[in-house]
């Protein structure tokens, strides 16, 4: 019955999102996920991969929510 | 019962009056929130600051502007233009008045934190002068009409509200997928400028010639890519066999968000000045234009940028390239235009 508009409450509850920023190896092409920090910027080249020393890069930025375990 | 048959449609009114008035105070609060916000980020938190600066910033809030005539509507397009290019030099100049030290993101971040401050100042003065309407004259019915719509004006506010915090973090917007997508093509490329705050790169794909273009990151800035393609094609001389606009798309409820559609036609939203441009410039040279839009909601497109509209950025380039491979041939010339604001999305 939640298909019915009128009968449904409406979904006031926002859920939390955490941004994160994935970085990605330029040479082995592994992707590494981390919490975001100012200054973070999607194609920002920073570091070197710990696996293969090549140039990482940052090829993501988003928010997701919280998952409640 | 009979007490019901009386008084009814009073109920009926007291409880609607009640209702939008509760709306007016949320709006009240969001409006209050994004000036503290903004004030706080000008002012980086210095009191002393605060006292010289906020007046200024109310100000801005108070900026209006008035749309050009369009009784004779031919021309309106390039005063509309003219208008919105004053308005927009007029905040930079202000901004680089009010901080004169601050480099191009936090520039750019004050200027989109001003913006969505004002947006919500005129929401809430908007509402506020309907809902006093409503009680002064007893209407009903004016009320009635202010409640129905109310949850989208919500919607819209809230949307604003959550808008904010990305900008302070000069995070990248769900509205920035199309530039993150023509971006990542333009990394090892010179970029020119090509239009204001617009650049473009000149790169291969797949045996084509492709000029990639996009506004200028990863400052918070959305360029000019109407006149940007004009330059391109009429100063520049490229004649492109095609245009490809990679652009967000507001979803209808039901739809995934970073669902991706295809389409023909120019993907771009705003005032529609440079959607004019554009589809000018590719009727005046015959050009096809070829539209890719991932969809978000309104609130998705203007917070920070969810997982699936991120992650939709490599599906959205598998599209580009099918549509550059089916719809062009080897030896062609292609412009392909991320269409968005570039807050956090460098190229």
């Amino acid at each position: 019955m939640s298909s019915l508009p009128l009968l449904g409450a409406p979904d006031k509850k926002k859920p939390k999102l955490t941004v994160y920023t994935i970085e990605e190896c330029q040479s082995c092409h592994l992707k590494t996920k981390r919490g975001f920090r100012e200054g973070d910027f999607v194609h920002k080249r920073e570091g070197q991969c710990q696996s293969c020393k090549g140039n990482l890069m940052i090829t993501m930025i988003y928010a997701e929510p919280i998952k409640v375990s | 019962m009979a007490l019901l048959i009386i008084y009814g449609q009073r109920i009926q009114a007291w409880m609607i009056l009640n209702d939008v008035s509760r709306s007016v105070g949320k709006l009240k609060l969001m409006k209050d929130r994004s000036r503290k916000e903004a004030v706080e980020f000008v002012t980086g938190g210095s009191n002393a600051k605060v006292d010289e600066l906020a007046p200024r910033i109310d100000q801005f809030l108070e900026y209006f502007t008035i749309m050009p005539i369009d009784m004779d509507p031919s021309g309106v397009v390039g005063k509309l233009e003219h208008i919105m290019t004053t308005r927009d030099d007029r905040l930079k100049a202000e901004i680089r008045t009010l901080v004169p030290d601050a480099d191009p993101i936090r520039a750019s971040v004050i200027e989109n934190l001003i913006e969505a401050a004002s947006a919500l100042n005129f929401i809430y003065k908007i509402v506020r002068h309907f809902y006093l309407i409503g009680k002064k004259t007893t209407s009903m019915f004016i009320l009635a009409q202010l409640q129905m719509i109310m949850p989208m004006v919500l919607l819209e506010a809230d949307a604003l509200t959550g808008a904010i915090d990305a900008f302070k973090k000069a995070q990248p917007l769900g509205d920035g997928i199309g530039p993150m997508v023509v971006g990542r093509l333009m990394l090892d490329s010179e970029k020119k400028e090509v239009a204001k705050e617009t650049v473009y790169s000149q790169s291969e794909l797949k045996g084509r010639k492709v000029y990639l273009l996009t506004a200028k990151g990863p400052a918070g800035n959305v360029g000019q890519p109407g006149n940007g393609i004009k330059n391109m094609v009429e100063e520049l001389d490229i004649k492109p066999n095609a245009i490809i606009m990679i652009d967000a798309a507001l979803k209808l409820e039901g739809e995934k968000t970073g669902e991706i559609a295809e389409g023909i036609g120019a993907a771009i939203g705003g005032i529609g000045v440079d959607r004019f441009k554009i589809e000018e410039v590719a009727t005046k040279h015959g050009i096809p234009l070829y539209a890719i839009v991932i969809k978000q909601s309104i609130v998705d497109a203007i917070s920070v940028m969810r997982k699936e509209v991120a992650e939709a950025g490599d599906k959205t380039r598998e599209v580009m390239e099918r549509i550059v491979e089916e719809k062009t041939k080897e030896g062609d010339k292609i412009i392909i235009v991320g269409v968005g604001n570039t807050l956090g999305v460098a190229q």
